[in-house]
């Protein structure tokens, strides 16, 4: 099963966000926007609901105090830590699990099911062991993004086609030339599509982290703004949300693309 | 992935097996042996985990009824999700001007991390069921849309055309052609959604923490220190994330047998 995760990827996603401007994207964020702005003046409660200009003043609020910049700042911290040791650990595992049989024989049928297992259970195990702090946090983002950049490697390195190593062997190249040369150039295109996924799954283990063990940063922010029902913050916390997951998705794609320009 | 080889190093059927058990024997010895050296007393075991499963599976009172729970909300969520996001993929794969209005939403949805807006559903629907299963829709719908987008837009035009010459309606069109075509499209996209679904419940019921579902006792059993019993409640969600991801897949190749020539 663990073949097919490449393919679950969305092409049309990047498609799309690389259409130029036009028209009707215009005109459907326009509506967006108007019905907003209509909806939290007119209809919806005032308490549990902010129209767009209310919620860019919110916005430019936490701007100008400071808190974003700061909370940003503080989940950043914890999304380096936390990214960087678990796709270490998923290449590690993948390229071993891939290239050695006998261990891909033993840890791969674990390492599927622990990725269809949601991440998020690791939560309650790992608050009742370790309590709270930048440590737990960073295993929960580790553990986020370990498995999406285990799987791909994984498929990377069985993905070398047998021809080259075959050539590359008979011509007598040592197991150090041949990485260099086939293994890794066959294994990055899909290692970079699983550090993609991994980008985008960290993000979402750092919001979870931080909303679920002792709230920091942007996950702070959430939390504080739902309790105080600042609708107004907390609409444009979670748009910002939006605007940096996008961001996230297109900075992924662009390395992909500067690794992997065959792989699109 | 036809591109996709065994690895070098060949092992025999038995061979696999073997390994398989070995591994298996050895990291549940080294686990067993650390954690009352390294750990803490109330981690779990594998002794303590095989002791735990007839317990939890037979005897916890809460275990099946939180799993109805919980998995009526997903498949709850799922069904409004694959109507609902079939129906705005498709629309969006056989009319462009609708795709390019649509999806910042679509995507923008998508890319939204869905625990940061489970406290604006918490804030609307109260800390409840429905508010999860708001969350489950928010996490499924986009990846149902966005596949069955890309799937409508792939429908080979020759297929439309022999069709359309053939004199079939419109209704025929969708459901003889277009569809179909795109079954492979719906189906990876089911899958994702099924994940980010089974993800969302349990997401939801963490930070609700109210109910009674499957993902709330795994809470309350990690947290009175139970945890032989909290990994197999766990092991109940994986069991279902694996039917999802694979199992699906399975059956509706054999159900479509003209599936496996698309894909």
């Amino acid at each position: 099963m663990s073949r097919s995760h490449t393919r679950t990827e969305n092409p049309s996603t990047a498609r799309s966000a690389r259409r130029p401007r036009n028209v009707p994207l215009l005109v459907g964020l326009t509506v967006g926007a108007v019905l907003w702005e209509v909806a939290g003046r007119f209809w919806l409660d005032p308490i549990f609901f902010a129209p767009l200009s209310r919620t860019a003043l919110g916005f430019l609020e936490m701007v100008r105090t400071g808190e974003l910049v700061e909370a940003l700042f503080e989940s950043l911290q914890l999304f380096v830590i936390g990214f960087s040791s678990g796709a270490a650990a998923g290449l590690l595992l993948g390229v071993l699990i891939g290239r050695v049989a006998a261990i891909g024989a033993a840890l791969e049928d674990y390492v599927t099911i622990l990725y269809v297992t949601p991440p998020i259970a690791l939560v309650p195990f790992i608050l009742s062991i370790l309590g709270f702090g930048v440590g737990p946090k960073s295993i929960i983002v580790a553990w986020f993004v370990f498995f999406p950049v285990c799987i791909t490697t994984i498929e990377g390195v069985r993905a070398v086609s047998p021809r080259l190593l075959e050539v590359s062997r008979s011509f007598g190249s040592g197991e150090l030339r041949t990485w260099r040369d086939v293994v890794i150039p066959s294994t990055v295109p899909y290692a970079m599509s699983g550090i993609r996924q991994g980008i985008a799954l960290g993000f979402v283990g750092v919001v979870a982290a931080e909303f679920l063990l002792d709230a920091s940063g942007i996950g702070l922010l959430l939390r504080s703004f739902s309790r105080l029902y600042r609708m107004d913050k907390l609409l444009a916390a979670v748009l910002l949300m939006t605007a940096l997951g996008l961001l996230i998705m297109a900075l992924g794609r662009l390395a992909e693309r500067r690794f992997a320009p065959w792989r699109q | 992935m036809a591109a996709v080889t065994r690895p070098r190093t060949e092992l025999s059927r038995g061979g696999r097996a073997a390994s398989r058990i070995i591994t298996l024997g050895a990291i549940a010895a080294i686990w067993q042996y650390s954690v009352p050296r390294f750990g803490r007393d109330f981690m779990a075991t594998p002794f303590g985990i095989a002791r735990a499963v007839p317990e939890v599976l037979l005897q916890d009172a809460r275990v099946w009824p939180g799993a109805a729970e919980t998995f009526g909300v997903v498949a709850r969520g799922m069904g409004f999700a694959i109507v609902a996001g079939t129906l705005i993929g498709l629309a969006m794969g056989r009319m462009p001007g609708l795709a390019k209005a649509v999806a910042p939403y679509v995507n923008g949805s998508y890319a939204t991390p869905m625990i940061a807006v489970l406290p604006l559903f918490t804030l609307w629907l109260g800390f409840n069921t429905s508010a999860t299963f708001a969350l489950v829709v928010f996490a499924a719908v986009p990846p149902m849309a966005v596949s069955a987008w890309d799937g409508a837009a792939s429908v080979p035009q020759r297929y439309l055309e022999v069709a359309r010459s053939f004199g079939a309606r419109r209704r025929d069109i969708w459901f003889g052609v277009a569809i179909p075509a795109s079954l492979p499209y719906l189906l990876a996209g089911f899958r994702l959604a099924s994940g980010r679904a089974l993800s969302a419940v349990v997401i939801a019921e963490f930070l609700i923490g109210t109910g009674n579902g499957l993902g709330n006792h795994v809470m309350r059993l990690a947290q009175t220190f139970k945890h032989d019993q909290a990994v197999v409640a766990v092991l109940i969600l994986t069991a279902v994330g694996l039917f999802l991801a694979v199992g699906v897949e399975a059956i509706t190749r054999r159900v479509f047998p003209w599936f496996r020539r698309t894909t």
